[in-house]
């Protein structure tokens, strides 16, 4: 016998370890009962035989379980074995790159009225050492113990098969999770009581959900019932079993932040696929449109079930993005491949040296979930600038530039937009244009360049064309007379950190 | 991206000459579809417009045609409260715009007086109203200097199948163009 695991037994109380071994526990569930923790569960483990023997079987009792395979308790989920080689070939089967994992475990309901069964059994027999009426404050869960017996497991063989260096590789922080799910067959049959007995003294109608399988609802439905009630209903000690649990094994990352900024040089390419009930719509449909053009090329790298694009804003599909370009995350769910920065680089340059040009990136670097807020923020709050070449129905003159130049911080009144009023409430929104720059174009008089600062969400279109007059004031209210806009370009998104 | 593309971006801000045509076109042009209703309630020349958004939002105003355009005595009052309630009243709230009202094609939506005549405007089409012009109210000169844009008299939002109704007894820009000019 492992020296840590018989040092751990033998300063147990005998009386009560003894009757749980006879029940059918196996030894790491005694240990659990009687409120043992840490490393000793990932030690090779004797059978209850073997303990038996070794601290005395006391007086003959005459059901003695010990032999039995299976435990009563955690349906034989702590004596699985080959628990690493089940998580291996589930990474292998993803082919996963990672350097740290989370253990989360599911354990069967029926788990729970097995501890509950038996810790009503031992109070009964050893009213000094169990007095709680709940055991969920004194023993150890079985979660916690399934992580101390297979998390040491799982390490060694992914540390062997050089998924892992050496080194702290179980972290609950990490962001890749591997999940190790024990089903029992007759879990559901076995906690049917619980929803037969609460159904009498709840009118709200229980679903079979809450009252299968879900671990939370069982354990309010314990908690609420007396131990003597529960005996009613329940054998104490819990009866044996034939089998044991099935394991099922997985795994997944938690999503990935590749952030940058994007530069659109096109009018005819949207930012995202414009889709109304997944048909697709207008340009989209021939062209692709930039979020595809960036993840067509990111997304195969990372070897992931999906992704998704989020950027601060968006322009137009007529309006270019060019200048600063604008910040974008693309979050990349269950990627199979852990990127470097210089890969990131090449995939930077691949949607780059794209042909067609019309869409590029700069700055891509991962990021953590932190960027959420970042974006959102910038999205709400940030200052955007503009320029757009505008016509005026009367020659410009250097007096309107004056006009222009002049208004600083203007506050506007914008009406909903009409294009956007099918989809947004009806309101007045008072906007800041806080500067505005007029360049004059000489090939024409009637034309000039307007370069602005607009408050984030700003419709600038229509402060040039006052659309409808619902903006005001806007160019042609400030200049009096029509004022039209050419094109519109997006020059820059201030925001820090993208 | 290096320094070179940059300095292309910088440049392409810059219109070339053969893009810039001699008038730009007005935004209520080239965001809207133009309609006309002409005679509208039975009344010769009460000659309407009804812009259509890509979004099937609708625009209702004068058409340049209407009497109250063309006769020289001035528009002194343009004014909502017609039917039960004030047609600037009900004001349509929210994404789902609640509280809207839902005229039929026949309502009226406002009086426009003259010095000399009066005028009922109707909708033309059936849908819910989003929004009338309030500052013609205040300054009803707006409809006869910019009828087609600033002037407008309301907007309205019909489902598809009331568009697809009237669409078919609208005419077209070409339609009225030829219509009126034949007239004149």
């Amino acid at each position: 016998m492992e020296a840590l695991f018989r040092e751990a037994l033998l300063a147990l109380p005998q009386a009560p370890l003894r009757d749980l071994l006879r029940v059918g526990a196996c030894s790491l569930c005694a240990m659990r009962f009687l409120s043992v923790r840490g490393r000793v569960y990932s030690q090779s483990v004797p059978a209850s035989p073997a303990i038996l023997a070794e601290i005395g079987n006391g007086d003959g009792l005459e059901s003695d379980r010990s032999s039995a395979s299976c435990c009563t308790v955690c349906q034989g989920i702590l004596q699985s074995a080959g628990v690493g080689l089940a998580v291996l070939e589930a990474i292998q089967k993803e082919g996963h790159e990672f350097c740290d994992f989370s253990l989360e475990v599911t354990v069967p309901s029926a788990t729970l009225v097995r501890e509950r069964s038996l810790w009503c059994y031992l109070r009964k027999e050893h009213p000094e050492d169990f007095k709680a009426e709940d055991p969920n404050e004194c023993i150890v869960s079985l979660k916690e113990a399934v992580k101390w017996t297979f998390g040491p497991q799982i390490e060694a063989a992914l540390v062997k098969n050089s998924f892992l260096g050496m080194g702290k590789v179980m972290d609950k922080n990490s962001n890749f999770h591997i999940s190790l799910v024990f089903k029992h067959a007759n879990s559901s049959s076995e906690i049917q009581f619980l929803s037969d007995l609460s159904g009498g003294d709840s009118k709200r109608k229980r679903g079979p959900v809450e009252a299968g399988e879900s671990i939370a609802a069982v354990q309010r439905s314990l908690a609420s019932i007396s131990s003597d009630a529960f005996a009613r209903h329940y054998p104490c000690p819990p009866p044996q079993l034939d089998t044991p649990c099935e394991l099922v094994s997985s795994c997944r990352k938690d999503a990935i932040f590749v952030v940058g900024r994007y530069l659109k040089y096109s009018r005819s390419i949207s930012q995202s696929p414009w889709t109304i009930q997944e048909d697709r719509i207008g340009d989209g449909s021939v062209q692709a449109s930039a979020c595809e053009i960036i993840g067509d090329v990111i997304f195969p790298h990372f070897k992931a079930d999906s992704y998704k694009f989020h950027a601060a804003g968006r322009e137009d599909i007529d309006v270019r993005m060019l200048g600063s370009g604008r910040p974008f995350l693309l979050e990349i769910l269950n990627a199979r491949t852990c990127s470097k920065q210089e890969e990131l680089l090449k995939l930077e340059h691949a949607i780059n040296s794209n042909k067609d040009g019309w869409v590029k990136v700069k700055g891509l670097k991962e990021a953590g979930n932190e960027v959420w807020t970042i974006m959102r923020q910038g999205e709400a709050d940030k200052q955007k600038e503009y320029t757009a070449v505008v016509w005026l129905s009367r020659p410009v003159t250097e007096a309107d530039f004056t006009t222009l130049s002049n208004s600083k911080e203007l506050e506007i009144q914008q009406k909903t937009p009409v294009r956007v009023l099918h989809r947004r409430s009806p309101l007045v929104r008072p906007r800041i244009i806080h500067w505005m720059r007029c360049e004059a174009l000489h090939d024409s008089s009637c034309y000039f360049l307007l370069h602005l600062c607009t408050q984030a969400g700003t419709y600038v279109k229509e402060f040039v064309h006052g659309d409808l007059g619902r903006t005001y004031p806007n160019v042609g209210s400030l200049l009096d007379c029509d004022a039209e806009i050419l094109c519109l370009d997006v020059t820059n998104v201030k925001m820090d950190f993208l | 991206m290096d320094d070179k593309e940059e300095e292309n971006a910088v440049l392409a801000l810059y219109p070339r000459a053969h893009e810039l045509p001699p008038r730009a076109p007005p935004a209520h042009e080239t965001n809207f579809t133009h309609y006309f209703a002409l005679d509208v309630g039975g009344k010769e020349f009460h000659d309407q417009y009804l812009y259509r958004h890509g979004n099937g939002l609708c625009v209702v105003g004068l058409a340049p045609s209407h009497l109250a355009l063309r006769s020289p005595s001035k528009i002194k009052i343009v004014d909502y409260d017609v039917g039960k309630k004030s047609r600037a009243d009900m004001k349509a709230s929210g994404r789902r715009k609640k509280d809207a009202q839902v005229l039929e094609e026949n309502s009226s939506l406002c009086k426009v007086s003259s010095e000399d005549a009066e005028f009922l405007v109707r909708c033309c089409i059936r849908g819910q109203l989003l929004e009338v012009n309030e500052r013609l109210t205040s300054d009803p000169s707006l409809l006869s200097r910019k009828p087609a844009s600033q002037g407008y008299i309301a907007i309205l939002m019909p489902k598809p199948e009331a568009w697809k109704k009237a669409e078919k007894s609208l005419l077209t820009r070409e339609q009225y163009k030829q219509q009126r000019m034949q007239q004149e």
